[in-house]
């Protein structure tokens, strides 16, 4: 199975006065898994239901491997679906759940591709059970089953991880990009977590108010985040006070390259807990106010004067900065981004 | 307390099989069909009409209801209040009230379609609506719709085949509950039969009352048990419904 390139232009969709699409442009390479991202509201469902077809569009066009589908209505798009929402027909098994779609289009051994599915999916020893009868992680696996059996040229995830448990999500999360890679087809995955999104896509398109701020590689993303809103939304960042000179802002002591060029002096820099290092020092300028364990990393944060400053640094370190801890604060001189 | 509510709805029922019982012939007369229509054809007309109505009102509320609130919860939810209220205005409106506006109306029906007492099945249908849509309704709750709809569309399913195969299913006891509802009603159901001048099961009881009471009193008992019978499997199916969900919540999945 190879995938189909998909291009969404110059869509537009309206709810009331809200705009939902403001123009929205996409192009999805075929085989590629875009993973959509932005916060509640931001217009990332409502672009993957006009290119489902559950939604139509008030302007733009939807085009399917150069095919225009605008007018199409869902049932004849040929896209497979996982909803957020568990969407297993409460009636069938789990196998009849696959072989659904492979019925209704009339294909032979239908039984016997829905058993390779699910077996796909890891659930195949389930196939006789009822979806009641199933965790969530399991109803999710027979869905992207059921998605992917009627072979479709694009599939479609409306954070389809969202109702789990974390350790469940994270195990589907990398299954699904293990089973999107194996039979390469065209996936448009909208999620609001950030971490899901970085760990399965070929790209993310970062979303604010029915527009596409950024889409980029997941490193691109995070390293060199194009917006400001993009820079704040994706992973953390301290807001520190700084002074733009050119290409440069300064920043507690430490010169930062910019990634885009400051229009004031007095400005407010992005900077990652990952770059910001700190050392015991009794002469040093921070002080630890508070440490947080996470597992191999832990969150530190400093108090810089009237500046509060999260440093990211290897847990075996927290021995040395506990609270009340004088502190040296340096930041690595990578590039940040401003605050709007 | 239950004991006197026993006592209230028992007492009459003992009553009348004690009444109905004072004349040996009349219990095996009921259940000998050709005897009983041969001395009381009214009667025999009455069950038959009312069978009819009952049928085919439960069919003619399926046809329009279950589509009808299928596709409201779909695709037109702004006009869910506007149908409710219009499903439950036939109770709010006295049977005697309902009769003098059906009244020129069934002038109509009359001229177009004849006397027959099976065309009482357009008013049953309106009468049986509260009821009706409250038990769809609540089936069409208990389901997430839009989304097994949506999951159906995006498989390939037209409209017909996500009501058909997907919607209906899963609604199939709530269904199975408005009919057997309008089946109760439809049987019981005298005023407006007997205002318009039809025939039925209530019509011909009350004639029959004038000259064999005991007759009479035996028929009515057997429509109450026969609707006792039919809400209990109402109930019955309900529970059924609350059991596998109740199952559901026992098991201990697996991630």
């Amino acid at each position: 199975m190879t995938g189909v390139a998909v291009q969404l232009t110059g869509l537009r969709r309206t709810f009331g006065t809200v705009h939902a699409l403001d123009d929205l442009d996409l192009s999805i390479e075929p085989g590629e898994l875009i993973a959509l991202l932005g916060p509640s509201g931001c217009g990332k469902t409502t672009a993957l239901r006009v290119l489902a077809g559950l939604e139509d569009a008030d302007g733009g066009q939807v085009l399917v491997g150069g095919k225009d589908v605008t007018g199409l209505p869902a049932n004849r798009r040929d896209m497979g679906m996982v909803f957020q929402a568990y969407s297993l027909f409460p009636h069938l098994t789990a196998l009849d759940n696959v072989e659904f779609g492979m019925r209704l289009r009339g294909r032979r051994k239908a039984a016997g591709r829905a058993r390779e599915m699910l077996e796909l999916v890891g659930i195949e020893a389930f196939a006789g059970r009822y979806p009641h009868q199933l965790s969530g992680g399991q109803q999710q696996r027979v869905a992207l089953a059921r998605a992917l059996a009627i072979e479709p040229s694009v599939l479609l995830l409306d954070e389809p991880l969202s109702a789990l448990d974390a350790k469940v999500r994270v195990q589907l999360r990398d299954e699904i990009r293990r089973i999107q890679t194996s039979v390469g087809t065209t996936t448009l995955f909208v999620t609001h977590d950030q971490e899901e999104a970085l760990a399965v896509a070929d790209r993310v398109g970062v979303m604010r108010a029915g527009r596409l701020e950024q889409l980029a590689s997941p490193a691109e993303v995070y390293l060199q985040p194009s917006t400001p809103f993009v820079a704040d939304f994706v992973g953390l960042s301290n807001r520190l006070p700084g002074t733009a000179t050119g290409s440069e802002v300064e920043v507690l002591g430490a010169r930062l390259p910019l990634l885009t060029p400051a229009s004031g002096s007095s400005v407010t820099a992005l900077v990652r807990p990952e770059s910001v290092d700190l050392a015991a020092d009794p002469d040093g300028a921070g002080q630890v106010l508070t440490t947080s364990f996470l597992g191999p990393i832990s969150k530190v944060t400093v108090t810089v004067g009237d500046v509060l400053v999260v440093a990211q640094v290897a847990s075996g370190r927290l021995g040395e900065l506990t609270a009340g801890t004088r502190v040296r604060v340096t930041l690595r001189p990578v590039p940040v981004t401003l605050a709007d | 307390m239950l004991l006197l509510l026993g006592i209230f709805f028992l007492l009459p029922m003992a009553a009348m099989v004690e009444f109905s019982t004072r004349d040996s012939q009349t219990w095996p007369l009921l259940v000998n069909w050709s005897k009983l229509s041969e001395t009381y054809p009214d009667l025999a007309e009455g069950i038959v009409a009312s069978l009819g109505q009952a049928a085919l009102t439960a069919l003619l509320m399926l046809v329009l209801l279950v589509p009808t609130a299928i596709w409201v919860r779909l695709r037109l939810p702004r006009l869910r209040r506007i149908v409710e209220f219009i499903c439950l205005l036939p109770l709010t409106i006295p049977a005697i009230v309902l009769v003098v506006g059906l009244a020129p109306v069934y002038a109509w029906v009359t001229y177009f379609l004849g006397g027959s007492s099976l065309t009482l099945v357009f008013a049953y249908t309106i009468l049986v609506l509260p009821y009706a849509y409250r038990a769809i309704d609540a089936g069409l709750s208990a389901i997430d719709v839009r989304t097994l709809a949506e999951a159906a569309r995006s498989l390939g399913a037209g409209w017909g085949t996500v009501m058909w195969r997907v919607v209906l299913p899963n609604i199939r006891s709530a269904v199975l509950s408005a009919a057997f509802l309008s089946v109760a009603l439809v049987l019981g159901e005298f005023t407006i039969a007997s205002l318009l001048n039809r025939t039925n099961l209530q019509v011909a009881i009350e004639l029959l009352g004038k000259s064999s009471a005991t007759v009479s009193v035996a028929v009515s008992l057997a429509a109450l048990l026969l609707a006792f019978v039919l809400l209990l499997l109402l109930s019955l199916i309900g529970d059924r419904r609350r059991g596998g969900a109740a199952a559901v919540l026992t098991k201990e999945p697996r991630p």
